[in-house]
């Protein structure tokens, strides 16, 4: 409770103590916009956190060898995500449902264990030390990207582009005999995806000091779509309410001490329970319902997205 | 809550030294009379470091205890604040953060993982407060903690013996007693822990006249490792090197006696906590490693150590809990000679960062100072799996 008390009690006091929390709900919520934007294509990507690690370490590479300043660097490593994202999604896009969620994985796991580990200028299993970092500093990019990005995508959803791809992810086929370029559409999704992880990886080496391998592998890409998840994907603001919730979820339990992953796990499975759209989305609790409540208050939807 | 609980220490603290407590040099600096000095440690209670940080918990909260029991320093109390990081990196800064901002920590411990240790130490540097790593063992800790900045970090020390150390003891005491020809390194590639330690190793043979015939790289999540160890084995190699965490180890050296292999092995912190010892059984007999604490040194305050932990845990304590406690020790002694203010937290923040320079007082780690780096230089114990699950004592090198 000591944390919500503070929160409303001592705003500023709150926010100079939690600064780095703040930080990382705001990368999570970028990584699962990012997840988002697949996701609502119709596309269970789980690559996000192989292009997280290549606009983090893109980024801390050019910042050790060359002398650009850092905004670029970070622009550059969300592009070569974004090309890296083309690279790959020509083959592993021609896949649906679980078969691209295994080949995406295959893929996270290619790249940290395959080119990060035996490249040496990645420092392997050692990691690099980034020389530009200023945690404290490095909370104003992402406080003004996350709004930005989520309007953005927000807006984008609403364009022909966004009714685009949810054609394709609500039946392929009958988008395609409706004249809708189906591979197109589903590969600018994958790159914006990709760039927009890359861009969350950028942002979280400038407040980590550091980046080793053992930060993007699959726990984390799980970790990911359980933002997306919990959250719901109906619109771009579930994901981001997930991000939310379950990066401040660990510290707002910490009062339990020794209980704190029981109590965390609980309340996850909770959730999922009685909100299985998502905390964001249509519908009232499921399961229980008052007799006092409208019937219409309770869920009727299913995930739509649930592939 | 939180404020009930400090009053009572604080009221416990006026008891104490009103019973008529008079701790030593109380007379020079009343001004402790009554204080208490906030310590925070980060640790891994929970996770996969949820191995180490109990033991380090444990050890710190007896010599708190001891300390306070007889007096506090200089009549203050010490207040230990743990929190847990869960073994996760962007958790233990937002916890070294919160800590920090909180405004009256004197100086932080921990974290006990390497991996947190690379961004919670240059944000306590950042923040000018003195922060102790009691368990973290890789490179780049201390003194060299220069990121962002290049000079080194003034504020960050480790009372933990660091693989730099411990594993060329450990192959320096091997090559002299033995003289082997030639090796072969296995390292697990995808954590810093082990990576550091394989580093280490490759750096280190060839002063002992030994050829390193290859480095066999495998993933920690390895399930079997018949492959590698056939990879390693089939150089016929004089001793086999082996740096990795957990149960990695022990399943190596059982797969590789499997499959023929009669040398030695070598390796460092991995190899120190009973339960690998007691995975490799008879397999495991007689690999050797450098560890940072004996059970039965003989060092000045390592029995009542070793009795009082006993005493209130009822079980052995082991290396991290001897670091944890001598941890304590060293902030203690070094707030009793900061001529604290208790006004002025960033002021006493560098005032016990000074004094923490100059401490030498005894520990069951031995007699304790920093190197000028804020390394720990102590006595290095050299020890062997015994093949049921314990460790004897090979020799101790003291340091040059």
């Amino acid at each position: 409770m000591d944390f919500f008390i503070q929160l409303f009690t001592d705003p500023v006091g709150f926010y100079n103590q939690h600064e780095l929390l703040i930080a990382q709900i705001g990368i999570n919520a970028i990584l699962a916009i990012s997840l988002f934007v697949t996701f609502y294509s119709g596309q269970l990507s789980l690559a996000n956190a192989g292009f997280m690690a290549i606009g983090a370490y893109t980024t801390v590479i050019l910042s050790l060898y060359l002398p650009f300043p850092l905004p670029v660097n970070m622009l550059v490593g969300a592009v070569l995500a974004g090309l890296l994202g083309l690279v790959v999604g020509l083959p592993v896009l021609r896949l649906r449902g679980v078969f691209l969620a295994i080949a995406t994985i295959g893929f996270v796991e290619a790249l940290r264990l395959g080119v990060i580990l035996n490249v040496p200028i990645t420092g392997e299993g050692q990691g690099l030390k980034n020389p530009t970092a200023d945690p404290l500093g490095g909370i104003v990019p992402i406080l003004v990207s996350l709004p930005v990005l989520s309007y953005l995508i927000w807006r984008l959803t609403r364009t022909r582009l966004g009714q685009a791809w949810s054609a394709i992810r609500e039946d392929e086929l009958a988008a395609s005999s409706n004249g809708i370029n189906v591979p197109l559409y589903k590969m600018i999704a994958f790159v914006i995806g990709a760039v927009i992880a890359g861009y969350a990886g950028a942002l979280e080496t400038h407040i980590n000091f550091f980046v080793d391998p053992t930060e993007y592998g699959v726990t984390r890409t799980i970790q990911i779509l359980t933002f997306a998840v919990v959250g719901g994907t109906t619109n771009v603001f579930g994901p981001i309410v997930g991000a939310v919730f379950l990066t401040a979820l660990p510290e707002i339990v910490r009062q339990f001490a020794s209980y704190r992953d029981v109590v965390n796990g609980i309340i996850l499975i909770l959730v999922i329970i009685f909100r299985p759209q998502g905390i964001v989305g249509r519908g009232g609790l499921a399961l229980i319902r008052p007799k006092w409540l409208p019937a219409s208050w309770s869920a009727r939807e299913r995930p739509a997205s649930a592939l | 809550m939180r404020t009930g609980a400090r009053a009572i220490v604080v009221g416990l603290a006026l008891a104490l030294t009103a019973c008529g407590g008079s701790a030593p040099g109380a007379s020079s600096s009343n001004s402790y009379q009554g204080k208490t000095i906030h310590l925070g440690a980060i640790l891994s209670l929970t996770g996969a470091g949820g191995v180490y940080g109990p033991s380090s918990q444990k050890g710190m909260q007896l010599a708190v205890d001891k300390i306070n029991g007889s007096g506090g320093v200089n009549g203050a109390q010490l207040a230990l604040d743990v929190k847990d990081d869960n073994s996760d990196k962007a958790q233990s800064a937002q916890v070294a953060q919160t800590l920090i901002q909180q405004g009256q920590l004197l100086s932080l411990l921990g974290p006990t993982l390497s991996n947190s240790a690379v961004a919670v130490h240059p944000l306590a540097e950042s923040f000018k407060i003195p922060i102790l790593a009691v368990s973290t063992t890789g490179i780049h800790i201390v003194p060299d903690c220069n990121y962002p900045k290049t000079d080194p970090c003034k504020y960050v020390f480790r009372d933990s013996l660091g693989e730099e150390s411990a594993i060329p003891a450990d192959i320096k005491t091997y090559a002299d007693q033995a003289h082997p020809k030639t090796g072969v390194l296995m390292v697990a590639n995808d954590d810093k822990f082990s990576s550091d330690g394989g580093k280490i190793v490759q750096n280190t043979v060839s002063q002992y006249g030994i050829q390193l015939l290859d480095t066999v790289q495998f993933s920690k999540t390895t399930a079997d490792f018949a492959t590698p160890v056939t990879k390693a084995v089939q150089k016929h190699p004089d001793v086999i090197f082996i740096t990795s965490l957990g149960g990695i180890p022990a399943k190596i050296m059982i797969e590789a006696r499997k499959q023929g292999f009669t040398g030695q092995f070598l390796g460092g912190n991995g190899f120190n906590t009973a339960v690998v010892s007691k995975q490799a059984g008879a397999d495991g007999k007689g690999a050797q490693s450098g560890s940072a604490w004996y059970i039965n040194n003989t060092f000045a305050s390592n029995a009542g150590f070793v009795q009082a932990y006993r005493a209130k845990f009822s079980s052995d304590p082991d290396q991290f809990a001897a670091q944890g406690y001598a941890a304590i020790l060293i902030l203690a002694d070094a707030a009793k000679r900061a001529n604290l203010t208790f006004s002025d937290v960033a002021g006493d923040r560098t005032k016990l960062r000074d004094a923490m320079e100059s401490v030498n007082i005894d520990t069951p780690l031995g007699r304790f100072q920093f190197t000028s780096d804020h390394d720990v230089k102590q006595t290095i114990w050299i020890i062997q799996m015994d093949g049921n699950g314990g460790f004897s004592l090979v020799k101790s090198v003291t340091p040059s």
